[in-house]
């Protein structure tokens, strides 16, 4: 194994090395990467060992710029655009065969990192690098050359040592096949958007998808603000007939209590309720999620919010902290999917009785203290009724003292 | 080691021998009856318990004196079935002079399904007779994510197959004809967050009896409830971000179920697991697999901690050997 400093004379050695089907340790903007020359199918197996990878997960290729990634990918226009709006970003796109199967199939991920060396080793080999973590799957990323060899082994031919690297989060990671944003790093997803052409899906849910895109996109007018569609998905599980009721019922009224509900809480605006697709169009809430910094302060706006929310004759259905976001210190409650208009004393318990379950299952640590404070600030008329009322609920459930 | 487990929860009375890698001995008698009778059920475990311990002894080549830890069901069940069961092992305790756990039946079929499958953490879809749960492991307990707020499933089953005049336990039967039925719009569907109801739906398929197909209101009926558990299982694996769903319990013997389980966990790129259907359903080889684990993990229980539990619950349990 060959060890060459990070300059002129030892890029050029690793160059030479890659050429002829070597592999190598290497500095990018993140952490040290392991690499080949990624149209070299041999040696592409080669990194599979080393890492202990299974074969079939695909891996990725750095290239030295733009118009050499077009010797690889099918390059879109979007692509380009992305490509120079942020440096180190790393795009899925069709392949072209010179790629091997063995890297990954029909499609690849392609980055031209933020990295000079890195860079500079692609150009000067003429070949595609492949560029995986420089360690053994299961150990987590080293920023030196020693960890690298650490965790890899000596399998490697060639290690490009320009110290320690000072460990960039990792690159963003867009699929332009599946419009998937796959992994949100360096550049951030909302940045991203505005210049795709089409959204790009951020989250699957359990019955809905979300995509981010903006208004001028989708509307082809206005501004670029960000949106979100969200996609109710068909699910494969249920009878076909029950399916599409369950979902064209839950978008519709989901999108009544979001534009309603605006006279007790905060929700995101409305812009679009498309029955056919199953979509429904509103603002995107940028912030975070309630789940990840609840307090106290937050489960007392929480019950004063439910509290008006029912008062106007309105059930969430699905009161988690998975369902409410913070934003500058006001609390959104989003998804709506379960809710309903009601006036019974027993809906308002079972939806109150929802957010005791969720403070029980995901907020254990602090659930007696919260839900304390919850029932202090729910406040409506028929407040006691509906408290003993959930007690009731429980009793009829399995295994409660009754 | 080898462990000698007895499970008498409900209609089950079980015995099963286990040691750390495998499962020795699986046998029981069950009691049938029109629903369950408590005190009759726990005749017929009195009645068949020692020759069910006998078989188990058969079965895995072993006496009485070779076992070094008994277990039993301490509950959730029913007060004179648990009795059985506890009775029978307080005694071959002090008998043989051997530790005994009493251990907790829903976390049995969690842990028996885990170490039958290799899976690590997994969501569990629990359904029986009488336990609807959706159960994943967070900070030290089996935590219940979502439940049924009246009935059990198979409970719900039983009592509309009751009415067809189907004899007990009406699963198989009812998942045959669903097979011939097609849906009927309208029936409800009551999902609430995570947890979901059947009383309403079994109300209102006993109400249509006569006036659709038998086969059609049994479709709906059970593609109704089916799609409702389905689908806060899923809710409870993106909430969890856990990617391996375990189905057991004895309705996880329906293939109808199975399947649905099965495309929910690809559309969304999970696992899914379903034990040998001998250890789904109510069995010994589970408590007794329990028992060893918990005894391995420093549990004993004591003749005065040894009272059954009717209502005790999943996440009651200290999950001493996940730690």
């Amino acid at each position: 194994m060959e060890k060459v400093r990070d300059d002129e004379g030892g890029i050029q050695r690793a160059a030479v090395v890659v050429r002829r089907g070597g592999i190598l340790i290497y500095p990018t903007d993140t952490c040290y990467g392991l690499g080949c020359d990624a149209t070299n199918e041999e040696a592409v197996r080669r990194i599979a060992l080393i890492k202990t990878r299974e074969e079939r997960k695909p891996l990725s290729i750095i290239v030295s710029d733009i118009s050499t990634a077009e010797r690889y990918v099918i390059l879109t226009e979007e692509a380009r655009i992305l490509f120079s709006q942020f440096p180190g970003i790393t795009i899925a796109l069709p392949k072209k065969e010179i790629i091997p199967d063995a890297v990954n199939r029909e499609k690849v991920a392609i980055r031209i990192p933020d990295c000079f060396s890195a860079r500079e080793i692609a150009r000067i080999s003429l070949c595609p690098l492949i560029a995986t973590s420089a360690n053994k799957s299961g150990d987590p990323p080293q920023y030196t050359p020693e960890g690298a060899l650490a965790s890899l082994g000596k399998e490697v031919d060639i290690v490009v040592d320009a110290g320690r690297l000072s460990g960039k989060k990792p690159s963003t990671i867009v699929d332009l096949v599946t419009r998937e944003a796959a992994r949100e790093g360096e550049a951030r997803f909302c940045e991203v958007v505005k210049y795709a052409e089409k959204p790009l899906r951020i989250k699957k849910g359990a019955e809905a998808d979300l995509y981010l895109t903006t208004f001028l996109n989708y509307f082809g007018f206005g501004e670029r603000e960000l949106i979100i569609i969200k996609h109710r998905i068909k699910k494969g599980y249920r009878a076909s007939e029950l399916d599409s009721e369950i979902r064209k019922t839950r978008t519709v009224y989901e999108a009544r209590l979001l534009s309603q509900a605006k006279m007790a809480l905060r929700t995101p605006y409305l812009y679009e309720v498309d029955k056919k697709n199953m979509n429904i169009v509103m603002e995107y809430i940028e912030g975070g999620r309630v789940r990840d910094v609840l307090s106290k302060d937050i489960v007392g706006q929480i019950g004063s919010a439910i509290g008006k929310l029912h008062s106007a004759g309105m059930i969430h259905g699905d009161i988690t902290t998975s369902n409410m976001i913070v934003k500058n210190g006001e609390l959104y409650f989003i998804d709506f999917g379960l809710g309903e208009f009601s006036r019974e004393t027993e809906a308002f318990a079972v939806d109150l009785h929802l957010f005791k379950e969720c403070l029980k299952s995901v907020h254990y640590e602090q659930y007696e203290n919260l839900w304390k404070i919850l029932c202090d600030s729910y406040s409506h008329p028929d407040r006691n009724a509906i408290l003993s009322k959930i007690e009731k609920i429980e009793k009829r459930g399995r295994y409660h003292e009754r | 080691m080898l462990c000698l487990g007895v499970e008498g929860t409900a209609h089950t009375f079980g015995a099963g021998i286990v040691d750390e890698h495998h499962v020795l001995a699986n046998t029981q008698h069950s009691y049938m009856g029109i629903g369950i009778h408590p005190r009759k059920a726990a005749d017929h475990h009195a009645e068949y318990a020692s020759s069910v311990v006998d078989d188990a002894l058969r079965e895995a080549h072993v006496s009485l004196s070779d076992i070094e830890v008994f277990s039993f069901s301490q509950g959730p069940g029913m007060g004179p079935c648990l009795r059985i069961a506890a009775t029978l092992v307080r005694t071959l305790s002090l008998k043989y002079e051997k530790p005994m756990v009493g251990v907790n039946h829903c976390v049995a079929h969690v842990e028996v399904g885990r170490w039958s499958c290799g899976i690590d953490d997994p969501v569990t879809l629990y359904v029986s007779g009488g336990n609807t749960q959706i159960i994943a492991y967070a900070g030290e307990r089996y935590r219940v994510f979502g439940e049924t707020l009246d009935i059990g499933i198979g409970n719900m089953q039983d009592v509309f197959g009751r009415g067809l005049g189907l004899p007990f336990p009406c699963g198989k039967e009812m998942d045959d004809m669903l097979a011939r039925g097609s849906y009927i719009p309208g029936l409800p569907y009551t999902v609430k967050g995570m947890d979901f109801g059947f009383s309403g739906l079994l109300t209102e398929a006993q109400k249509r009896i006569s006036s659709h197909k038998k086969e059609d209101i049994v479709h709906t009926l059970m593609m109704n409830a089916y799609s409702m558990v389905v689908e806060a299982t899923e809710r409870a694996m993106s909430a969890t971000e856990k990617t391996k769903l375990l189905l057991t319990g004895g309705v996880a013997a329906s293939p109808k179920l199975k399947e649905m389980c099965g495309i929910m966990a690809q559309e969304r790129d999970a696992t899914f697991y379903v034990p040998h259907p001998s250890l789904c359903r109510d069995n010994g080889a589970m408590i007794a697999y329990q028992g060893l684990l918990e005894y391995m993990h420093g549990k004993t229980t004591s003749l005065a901690e040894s009272c059954v539990r009717q209502k005790w619950r999943t996440d009651e349990v200290d999950v001493t050997w996940r730690k």
